[in-house]
């Protein structure tokens, strides 16, 4: 019997398409990463069941973290500065270019007026980490309610500049004393704001993710 | 190379040319597939869907002295304490007579769903004929708006006290959207009643 030879197929197989596909998903990846803004504050916040999205522009948000801190943060770049003009005139401070331009890429913002000037000629991003966790954070005390300010502000200068309401979010840590942000609350409904209506930043239940 | 004539050997034909060695056009890709696949992993691994939601929430315009807030019907009065414990009692608050009970996270749907037979069960009535499509989800929406809004359904009053975290008033609020009451307040106003029958319940916790 002669012996039957097997055709010596070439174990290589074309992998283009492989490749393709891999790098086709990983381009895809890498550009739809966005990538999450640090914050000032660590905050944990509580989960609810609600799935309603959070509004990407046109949002102020009032961060309270576990210690208690307020912190201010705005979407809208040119509001913001405008914000901090009219903050800076009510407390008679004098800002250069640079400082507004730098207060304008931040996101949250947590330290009382008196020392936003330091503040905001530190350059890098540690120093300024390093800054605000010496802080106490914007003042609510009934004295010089600063946070009453900031959010006064921002409300007229947004409806002014963008001709719609500024939508409010409250983002606090679970572990917060509900005392403190109570304060809060009693600020958003104080007599000069008047907002009783906004949303609470949570995250999704773990059921639902 | 090729071009180099020979002397005399002009008219011969074509004369050997030497041919550069057809390499084939494949290459290795095995290495350039490791790493593709390395990026791609590493990519999906680190996403985190991060996506937060959020709760809407409308607050009692704070009271005018002159206006009396309206006399409630059929109301439970939740105060969130410590140890994310909730003492509770129904009605309106008598002296002498009002004994506040105490409740958890996790009993609390045994409470609310007790105390909201009548709501919950035309509620769920309505769902019944939802799911036999006798009536379209507007309608179905509608009509549970007008359970949640009738005399017979439950009132919370949510009162955190001092020792509470903002995550128990969350919480608490996201059980109300849950068992679908449709009436209820967050208050921090604390009669000090209210708060002497707080304070010796709380010592037991």
């Amino acid at each position: 019997m002669p012996k039957i030879k097997m055709p010596r197929s070439s174990p290589a197989l074309d992998m283009t398409p492989m490749v393709d596909l891999a790098f086709l998903l990983v381009t895809f990846f890498m550009l739809t990463a966005q990538f999450r803004p640090e914050d000032a504050a660590a905050v944990d916040t509580p989960s609810s069941m609600s799935t309603s999205p959070i509004p990407l522009d046109g949002l102020m948000t009032i961060t309270v973290d576990s210690t208690g801190r307020i912190f201010w943060d705005l979407t809208e770049k040119p509001v913001r500065i405008a914000v901090l003009e009219k903050m800076a005139e009510r407390y008679s401070l004098t800002l250069d270019p640079e400082q507004k331009e730098r207060f304008a890429s931040l996101t949250a913002i947590g330290v009382p007026m008196n020392k936003l000037n330091t503040f905001l000629s530190l350059k890098n991003a540690g120093e300024r980490k390093e800054f605000d966790r010496d802080n106490t954070g914007i003042p609510t005390d009934s004295l010089d309610n600063q946070l009453q300010w900031w959010i006064y502000e921002t409300n007229t200068l947004f409806y002014n500049e963008i001709g719609k309401k500024v939508l409010v979010a409250l983002k606090a840590d679970g572990n917060t004393p509900y005392t403190r942000v109570n304060e809060v609350i009693k600020t958003f409904q104080g007599p000069i704001i008047q907002i009783n209506r906004f949303k609470m930043i949570t995250d999704l239940e773990e059921s639902r993710l | 190379m090729a071009d180099v004539q020979t002397g005399g050997d002009s008219g011969g034909g074509r004369h050997k040319k030497k041919r550069a060695k057809k390499s084939g056009t494949h290459i290795d890709m095995t290495p350039m597939v490791d790493l593709a696949f390395l990026l791609l992993t590493f990519f999906i691994l680190t996403t985190t869907m991060y996506k937060p939601a959020t709760l809407q929430l409308t607050f009692p315009v704070p009271n005018k002295d002159d206006v009396k807030p309206p006399k409630v019907e059929n109301a439970i009065t939740l105060f969130l304490t410590k140890k994310d414990q909730i003492l509770y009692y129904r009605g309106g608050f008598e002296l002498g007579i009002t004994q506040l009970e105490r409740t958890d996270f996790k009993q609390l749907t045994n409470v609310l769903t007790m105390n909201n037979k009548t709501a919950i069960e035309q509620i769920q009535g309505y769902q019944k004929d939802l799911m036999a499509r006798k009536i379209t989800e507007t309608a179905f929406d509608s009509l549970k708006n007008e359970v949640q809004k009738q005399k017979f359904a439950l009132f919370a009053i949510i009162k955190p006290d001092k020792d509470a975290k903002y995550r128990n008033m969350i919480d608490i609020v996201d059980e109300m959207d849950i068992h679908g009451i449709g009436k209820y307040a967050v208050q921090d106003s604390i009669k000090p009643e209210e708060q002497a029958l707080l304070d010796i319940a709380k010592q037991t916790l």
